[in-house]
């Protein structure tokens, strides 16, 4: 069976990464791809993928379960990481 | 339940000769700073070199110039004036929902201070709960404090005075998690832009 084929842009700190992948595709494997190319291989884990609205991606499902079935930018940045608190902002 | 402090806040008191355009928003106009555990990075009483901390100001902005338009629907440089960059934050209509004051005196010997302002450039005193993103582990980095909201996230001065002596800015400064376009969308991802009222009150 053919599988939809389509690019995703990931952004990188300011710079565009193209990556063909398909529809069925695990999201991680692009994202895994585009760090690569940035030049920051290694683990996933940190790493928040983000549509341009600010909705934020689940990195282990595929895109069509994410709705994402046509080529589109995605926002790869570090999660806020350590420190922050449980008061009230 | 009332915050329990094991370590005393100290105080420090501005020099009454700093030029006021080299403070930082936050802190503008504040006679006492009050800062917890230590003031080890304490960078409100010190200027250093300008034209140290000019020369890497030049770098952030040749960066956020070269790279920033990617993010034209989320951020975007509203105005520039050494030491501070003010970037304005869209909403997903477009709005402008507030502006991130960024201040890079000392930098990057020092981390840059971060606030945030209305969109006509008033103090936020408190951001709607509603529209803070907390991380993955239920945590929320933007911390209301007496003189504003804190960015509680590696980067930012606030993060690493109060982490002074675990967390140290000058092991992780040329690193990526400090990279100024990471910090700022670090930050941006932690307000949630779909909600039009980030702001609670101001000053």
């Amino acid at each position: 069976m053919n599988e939809k084929k389509f690019e995703i842009i990931f952004v990188i700190q300011g710079k565009e990464f193209p990556i063909e992948v398909n529809i069925n595709q695990s999201i991680k494997a692009g994202v895994h791809k585009a760090l690569k190319q940035a030049g920051q291989p290694g683990s996933l884990e940190g790493w928040e993928l983000r549509t341009d609205n600010g909705k934020l991606i689940d990195k282990n499902s595929s895109y069509k379960d994410q709705d994402i079935i046509n080529p589109i930018k995605l926002f790869l940045s570090k999660g806020a990481g350590r420190g922050g608190g449980l008061t009230n902002t | 339940m009332e915050e329990v402090l094991l370590i005393p806040r100290i105080e420090i008191k501005l020099p009454s000769n700093l030029p006021q355009d080299q403070i930082p928003i936050i802190i503008r106009e504040i006679p006492k700073i009050d800062r917890r555990r230590h003031h080890r990075i304490n960078a409100e009483r010190l200027l250093l070199d300008f034209n140290v901390s000019k020369v890497y100001f030049k770098k952030v902005l040749d960066e956020l110039e070269s790279k920033g338009k990617i993010y034209k629907n989320i951020w975007k440089i509203k105005k520039i004036f050494y030491p501070n960059i003010f970037i304005d934050v869209l909403s997903t209509k477009g709005t402008v929902l507030i502006t991130l004051s960024l201040n890079f005196r000392n930098y990057n010997y020092f981390p840059p201070q971060v606030g945030f302002l209305t969109p006509d450039e008033r103090l936020i005193k408190s951001l709607n709960p509603n529209a803070i993103i907390p991380d993955n582990q239920g945590i929320k980095h933007l911390i209301k404090h007496n003189h504003g909201v804190w960015v509680c996230t590696p980067g930012t001065y606030e993060y690493h005075d109060f982490y002074f002596d675990l967390d140290r800015w000058e092991l992780e400064r040329y690193g990526s998690t400090c990279n100024i376009i990471e910090l700022i969308n670090r930050i941006i991802g932690m307000i949630d832009r779909t909600n039009e009222n980030v702001i609670e009150s101001a000053f």
